[in-house]
């Protein structure tokens, strides 16, 4: 009977089908044909060097035996399971066992499983997934289900603490009522893991019971257990106090411990206890050490050692005992264990070349509440505490936050918190006398937007290249060398932007709070600290810029970092800047001149000694050196180390000349630019043509000559036997443009000479 | 295709009509040339595109902020330039925190030097020595005649691509690239030699010590090609510039008692030992050709 289809039409379907059922199988031995491979690089990751290394040996050996088809002699190789192996030796060792006993079908198989997985139980998970991976293993998964290991109690124990850890209280607490076990040891620690388990699921009375319970029979190896999780939040003594007693001591020592956590005492159960647990499981999970704590956070010392790019990490600030702990937490999980959870979390974004910074504050049943700032360490990964927003700024990231984020239900118990951190900051003591939630949430917009400003802005900037910092409070500023009773001295000068500030609301009693820090080149040393006030006045209701200056005096020539921040209190604003700043070096009996400053309209006090000793000179500060068209204009320094003649007086010339950098091309010059179709092309040829004022300014010794004042400085202030003069000369009325004004002394004494120069631009 | 010869009519049109804007505009860029601008800098233009250019200088060099060593080099520097014929210039002097032994000098007073100089300067006259040449630079308008070279070329190029041009752009390019005019003529160092030789007599050093830098260099050349490799592409002590230096030191005859060393050097010796220490010398060099370490 000959078929009706031709034969060829079922070539295809056949092909096609016969594929679909090889093609499994196929990739199936393709599979078991890669598990040596998989072995062998399970090997491989075994250390060839120290205690592993015998064991590598054999396993490799084992692998090979296995390759060559001689699976019973590879189990003959590897012998028995040993607790002991490391983690990779152990499961290379059983997933080979497994894969010689496929093959041979040897009896073994149950017993080699439900030693591995008792001793070990994170393997069971391992397990679970090989398990899955690998189709041909259904006879072994039916194998492990009939062993039913986990039921017995060693292992349920080990299998609740993996599923505790794993963030599945339930099912910790189903594996661990299985548990019947003779062994008191084993009881109590399945005890802890049942306290634990309760406590992570909010059964805080079903919990305490059973801790409570566990305390009556307390053996050694618990005790330890339990003061482990207790490590964190124990007091120094408490620690040492712990470390002499015996076990049943340390069962009443526990129990002391928590009473004394009690928030409130007069109720029976402890809701400390149970948030403790709680805590702890978080911070497990969030803020475990990646580092292991070798080297980080052992002490300020060390770290600062250790990590020179965050100087300022203290961990006392958190953990006083600071070296006596175990950190296997960073700082979060630390001051999450001691004060809870932050309310609010303010974790900022990484910009380039940052890290992102986060932001706690906690209040909880604390009366005063808590507000901490931490960065992540650049190239650890790890989370570090700062002291301040200036250190967190210097290597953290930061965007501004939405307020209503920051406190979504405001509440006055912040206040005390902000009053007693203004020396900290002065934002926080704006904050603390906050009439209402409003202006409390502008202030935290503003200390929000400070950190966006800090890391958003860039982060090496030197005295002539100031920049402002943030936009709640423009401020530009220069810092001025000069010598001040025979030291070096410096005077940080500021301009800020007060156009946004309504004077007539504030009134005449309101202020600006002016804060230098001045540290060494590492920012490791704050060197000093000056806090001046200035009373809020603006020059002119056209000019909203208030100028001050800050003195810090006795230094000695270094290089030098240093941080500004200017307040205004009623407002709320702040600006802040940070920048290094050389102070000059000036030895006795060599001539020296201090920094140009320039001054746009007379002082007010004509006598006086120095600028520099008068806050309310109108500087001109950098970077900005902007002056009004028009503008009176002079330039003052002073001289040092003149060398007196015989009888007393001292003989010197200053030169003083203008080199204009740019100037606004005439009429005639912009015609001859766009008809050669290169206006751009000659434009800054123009700039070329620099004109030079120079002025000679000769034998300066009267008090007046033509173009130059020159005032004594009192000699007490002048290095010893050396004179300093302060000086002073009018710059004639410049158009617009960028001007260099170039200042050189010459003693005509001694002959030496000593130049500075000053760049700024008119409008 | 076939090219039409160049004596075609038809392409000469062709040529003259696309030269005529290019002849133009380079009539109109040599105008003011030829008026002045560019057959040299004045010194006020010399001060603005040192300005411009020390600012370049100051961000893309790592600038050592040691107030005593900047104090020092300031120091001496200025009583050098000051005796030298172009002391009408304010100058200044900055160190750059960099091992390797170099210096440059750029138009308008600005002068650098490498930590590295005064890292290997064992006497005060050794350094002063490189400090003095550099002054020659200033003194000879070295890098400023280099300026105008470039800005001639810069403008003819500008000028036959019909492209905008600015000068400022083109120099500040030119001052780092490849170490544009901070690599000086044959003449132009033989000429700073010369100016610097005299300025360490006339300011009363001794001038062997010049010649024994030149020397030192050369040997540590041999043994540490890496921290002398810019000097040496910029200026290099070669066996010629030493025996210039040594006819010139028979033929001026120096006088007596010239100073060897001041307590200024001395103080600033112990704070470059005690701060930054040279590095230690290694047996081999590990640089490549490219100067890139491995």
């Amino acid at each position: 009977m000959r078929c009706p289809v031709p034969a060829h039409r079922f070539a295809a379907p056949a092909l096609v089908l016969g594929l679909l059922v090889v093609s499994p199988i196929a990739a199936g031995a393709q599979y078991i044909g890669r598990e040596p491979e998989r072995l062998a690089a399970l090997v491989d990751a075994i250390p060839r060097e120290g205690s592993g290394a015998l064991e590598r040996s054999r396993l490799a050996q084992a692998v090979a035996l296995v390759n060559d088809g001689k699976a019973a002699n590879a189990l003959e190789e590897l012998g028995p399971p040993n607790d002991d192996d490391s983690l990779g030796v152990r499961y290379a060792r059983v997933l080979l066992r497994l894969d010689a006993e496929r093959e041979l079908r040897l009896p073994e198989l149950r017993a080699t499983l439900a030693g591995v997985l008792r001793a070990d139980p994170y393997f069971a998970d391992v397990f679970d997934v090989w398990m899955g991976l690998n189709p041909q293993n259904k006879e072994l998964r039916a194998h492990a289900a009939a062993l039913d290991v986990r039921a017995e109690p060693e292992a349920a124990w080990q299998r609740a603490e993996v599923l505790l850890r794993l963030g599945d209280p339930r099912r910790a607490l189903n594996a661990l009522t299985a548990i019947g076990s003779s062994d008191a040891a084993l009881r109590n620690r399945a005890d802890r893991t049942l306290a634990w388990a309760h406590f992570q699921l909010k059964e805080d009375a079903a919990g305490q019971a059973v801790y409570l319970r566990l305390l009556d029979r307390l053996d050694e190896t618990t005790a330890a257990l339990l003061f482990r999780d207790i490590a964190a939040i124990a007091s120094p003594p408490e620690r040492q106090e712990f470390a002499s007693l015996g076990t049943a001591a340390r069962s009443a020592f526990l129990r002391r411990f928590w009473s004394g956590r009690h928030p409130v005492p007069v109720q029976e159960g402890n809701p400390r206890l149970g948030e403790h647990y709680r805590r702890l499981a978080r911070a497990l999970a969030e803020y475990g050490l990646q580092s292991n704590g070798r080297g980080y956070f052992t002490d300020s010392e060390v770290f600062r050692s250790l990590s020179p790019a965050l100087p300022y990490f203290d961990s006392r600030l958190v953990f006083e005992e600071g070296s006596a702990a175990r950190y296997w937490l960073d700082p979060r999980g630390l001051l999450l264990m001691r004060h809870g959870e932050s309310e609010v979390p303010l974790v900022g974004q990484s910009v380039a070349g940052t890290e992102p910074s986060q932001s706690w504050l906690i209040s909880g049943y604390r009366s005063r509440p808590l507000l901490y700032h931490f960065v992540r360490r650049t190239t650890v990964g790890e989370w570090t505490l700062v002291l301040n927003l200036a250190v967190a700024a210097t290597r953290s990231g930061a965007t501004a936050d939405d307020p209503e984020r920051i406190l979504p239900a405001l509440s006055r118990s912040v206040l005390p918190l902000y009053e007693s951190r203004f020396t900290l900051h002065p934002i926080y003591q704006s904050a603390g006398q906050a009439r209402s939630p409003s202006d409390l949430q502008q202030l935290l917009r503003a200390e929000s937007q400070l950190i966006a400003g800090f890391v958003t802005a860039a982060l090496t900037f030197d005295s002539t290249a100031y920049y402002t910092k943030d936009n709640t409070l423009p401020l530009a500023v220069s810092v001025a060398n000069f010598y001040f009773a025979g030291k070096p001295a410096i005077e940080v000068q500021f301009e800020a932007d007060l156009s946004g500030i309504d004077a007539r609301r504030l009134g005449e009693a309101s202020t600006l709070v002016a804060t230098v820090m001045l540290y060494d080149r590492d920012w490791t040393t704050l060197v000093q600290r000056v806090d001046t006030t200035f009373p809020l006045r603006f020059p002119s209701s056209k000019h909203k810029g208030l100028v001050g200056s800050v003195l810090l005096s006795d230094l000695e020539p270094e290089d030098y970092r240093l941080t500004l921040s200017v307040y205004q209190p009623d407002s709320g604003r702040i600006g802040l800047a940070r920048g290094r700043h050389e102070v000059t070096y000036i030895p006795n009996g060599s001539l020296g001149i201090g920094d140009l400053v320039l001054l746009r309209q007379p002082p007010p006090n004509e006598k006086r000694a120095s600028p520099t000793t008068d806050a309310s000179v109108p500087w001109v500060p950098a970077p900005q050196r902007v002056v009004s068209d028009g503008a009176p204009l002079r330039v003052e320094f002073e001289v040092y180390n003149l060398q007196p003649d015989d009888s007393g007086h001292v003989q010197y010339e200053v030169e003083e000349f203008v080199l204009t950098l740019y100037e606004e091309p005439g009429v005639l010059g912009k015609l001859a630019g766009w008809a050669n179709l290169a206006g751009q092309m000659f434009f800054p040829l123009y700039t070329f043509a620099g004109q030079v004022g120079k002025t000679v300014l000769s034998q300066a010794t009267a008090s007046e000559t033509d173009g130059l004042t020159v005032a004594k400085r009192p000699m007490e202030d002048a290095p010893a036997g050396a004179i300093a003069e302060h000086v002073r000369a009018d710059l004639e009325s410049l158009k617009s443009g960028v001007y260099t004004v170039y200042v050189t002394v010459r003693d005509l004494h001694s002959g030496e000479l000593a130049s500075r120069f000053l760049t700024f631009q008119i409008d | 295709m076939q090219e039409r010869p160049v004596t075609d009519p038809a392409s000469l049109r062709v040529v003259a009509t696309r030269l005529a804007p290019i002849a133009a505009l380079l009539a109109l860029a040599i105008a003011p040339v030829a008026a002045g601008d560019l057959k040299s800098l004045t010194t006020p233009q010399e001060l603005v595109l040192g300005q411009i250019f020390a600012e370049q200088v100051d961000q893309q060099y790592p600038l050592l902020h040691d107030p005593v060593l900047t104090w020092y080099v300031n120091l001496r520097g200025r009583q050098f330039a000051d005796r030298s014929p172009r002391n009408n210039l304010p100058y200044f002097f900055r160190v750059i925190d960099s091992p390797e032994i170099n210096a440059f000098a750029i138009p308008g007073g600005h002068i650098y030097l490498n930590l590295g100089v005064l890292q290997v300067a064992d006497e005060e006259g050794e350094l002063l020595g490189i400090l003095a040449h550099e002054i020659g630079h200033i003194v000879g308008r070295h890098s400023a005649k280099q300026i105008v070279k470039q800005q001639w070329a810069s403008i003819l190029m500008t000028t036959a691509r019909g492209a905008y041009y600015n000068p400022y752009a083109d120099l500040a390019a030119n001052l780092f690239g490849e170490l544009g005019f901070l690599k000086m003529t044959r003449d132009a160092e033989r000429e700073a030699d010369q100016i610097g030789f005299q300025l360490m007599i006339d300011a009363g050093y001794d001038p062997v010590y010049m010649i024994a830098m030149f020397e030192k260099l050369q040997q540590r050349y041999k043994e540490q090609p890496g921290l002398l490799e810019k000097l040496f592409l910029t200026h290099p002590p070669t066996d010629e510039r030493i025996a210039n230096l040594k006819t010139q030191l028979i033929a001026t005859r120096p006088p007596e008692g010239l100073r060897v060393t001041s307590p200024e050097f001395q103080e600033t010796r112990l704070r470059v030992r005690d701060r930054y220490p040279a590095p230690p010398p290694k047996g081999k060099d590990t640089r490549d050709k490219d100067g890139k370490g491995q």
